[in-house]
């Protein structure tokens, strides 16, 4: 596979960004308000936190599999504990998705179509974009970053004319710490599993500009997701802003263009839908060699693949049974607690290497 | 439905793959049989536990 070190920025904002893009946007301002910025700017500076220990880590072993050398710092048992959460949270992660956008393209698109269709069809993409292997992932974002960052602009030049731009005073005017602080954690349940990049290597090191490039799609992933939240909120209002489900749809639906670009909807959804294959198809991989290493598969982790995204779906399925409480859930602090609670996986394993001395040195014994 | 599907697909995964080790197989079917009738479970059974009802047993009284 022909690498360069831009090609984890690349694939980092295309993983970042294709979830928060399309689901925190509405959450933030029903809860945020005009202080939405304050959530979204507080969790990217976490967010550097969390790339710095990930990327420490990597370096400990920058040509090995984090999977193998994270025995070391943790030990053997604990460390296949970590490893067989970090699969059951993929399973879990890919469910959400797929029933996200289930209720999403069924509302809106299918609404005559039973859910269980669109989530088989779905969670058998998903399993087919993982089987055909993590170069083909890299390549796919590759392109669809390219497309991502021009779709932002254009979003952000056409829907700034009929934006109401008297409304940003109100965004330094609100201020309340306990909302911020809430938010916050919320975003960070957003976009905050850094730890997922320590799974590029081998095919990807983790060398001297991985920080910087993770860095720099942390940026991307915070415009990414500012742009359509300061849109929304300027075109819509708090109000309305709160209770559009997915207000990037409308900004397009609702705008004064004719044509190819007031009808461009089914041209966006095509291209982040591809993002969130990339993104489910590498959490699905993840899992598969998260269980592999658990139970000391040999003989092709990619069998999983089906078993793993099997099960997604039908956890998805199950969800679809009650809609309102699976949104109710999905919104609750219990849940962007656990969220955040695996997002802070490198501050662990950098904690246990600092206690044992391991940091000190430049590479793991 | 999904469960009968992912369950061929698995099995097609399976029989696809060369010099398979006696302990994998063992392994492979044991997931297999877990797997599935968890699966036909929550596909047949309203009351089937979900992950975010354990996530809220544990967590819930976070506000």
């Amino acid at each position: 596979m022909h690498t360069s070190s831009f090609q984890v920025f690349r694939f980092a904002s295309i993983y970042m960004i294709s979830i928060p893009l399309a689901f925190l946007v509405t959450p933030l301002i029903t809860s945020s308000g005009y202080q939405g910025w304050i959530a979204l700017l507080t969790a990217a500076a976490i967010n550097v936190l969390l790339i710095y220990c990930t990327v420490r880590i990597g370096r400990l072993a920058p040509q090995e599999s984090w999977i193998q050398f994270g025995e070391r710092i943790m030990g053997k048992w604990l460390h296949r504990s970590v490893l067989l959460l970090i699969a059951l949270w993929t399973i879990y992660y890919i469910s959400l998705d797929i029933e996200q956008f289930t209720l999403f393209y069924g509302t809106v698109y299918m609404k005559g179509t039973p859910p269980w269709f669109i989530q088989l069809m779905l969670g058998f993409a998903i399993a087919l974009t993982a089987r055909w292997g993590f170069a083909t992932m890299i390549y796919l974002s590759d392109t669809l970053f390219i497309l991502l960052l021009t779709g932002l602009f254009f979003l952000a030049l056409m829907f700034s004319r009929d934006a109401n731009f008297h409304m940003l005073p109100a965004l330094l005017t609100h201020h309340k710490l306990d909302i911020a602080a809430r938010d916050t954690l919320s975003s960070i349940s957003w976009f905050g599993e850094w730890f997922i990049f320590l799974f590029l290597a081998p095919e990807l090191t983790c060398g001297k500009k991985t920080l910087r490039n993770l860095m720099l799609a942390n940026l991307v992933v915070v415009a990414g997701v500012f742009i359509p939240w300061l849109l929304t909120l300027l075109n819509f209002g708090p109000y309305y802003g709160g209770r559009v489900q997915y207000p990037i749809l409308e900004l397009i639906r609702s705008s004064s263009y004719s044509g190819i670009l007031g009808n461009a909807d089914p041209l966006v959804i095509g291209m982040w839908l591809t993002s969130m294959f990339i993104h489910d198809a590498f959490l699905l991989y993840v899992g598969t060699l998260c269980l592999s290493r658990v139970l000391n598969f040999k003989s092709g982790p990619h069998v999983f693949i089906s078993l793993l995204g099997g099960l997604a779906t039908i956890l998805a399925f199950q969800y679809s049974r009650n809609s309102t409480v699976f949104q109710q859930n999905i919104n609750s602090m219990a849940i962007i607690l656990f969220w955040a609670i695996i997002d802070c996986i490198p501050i662990y394993y950098i904690l246990v290497a600092l206690f044992r001395g391991q940091l000190k040195t430049k590479k793991l014994s | 439905m999904l469960a009968f599907f992912f369950a061929g697909y698995a099995i097609l995964e399976w029989v696809l793959v060369k010099n398979k080790r006696r302990r994998d197989s063992i392994l492979f079917w044991c997931l297999f049989i877990l797997f599935t009738s968890w699966g036909m479970g929550a596909s047949f059974f309203p009351w089937w536990p979900q992950p975010n009802q354990l996530i809220m047993f544990l967590f819930g009284w976070f506000k």
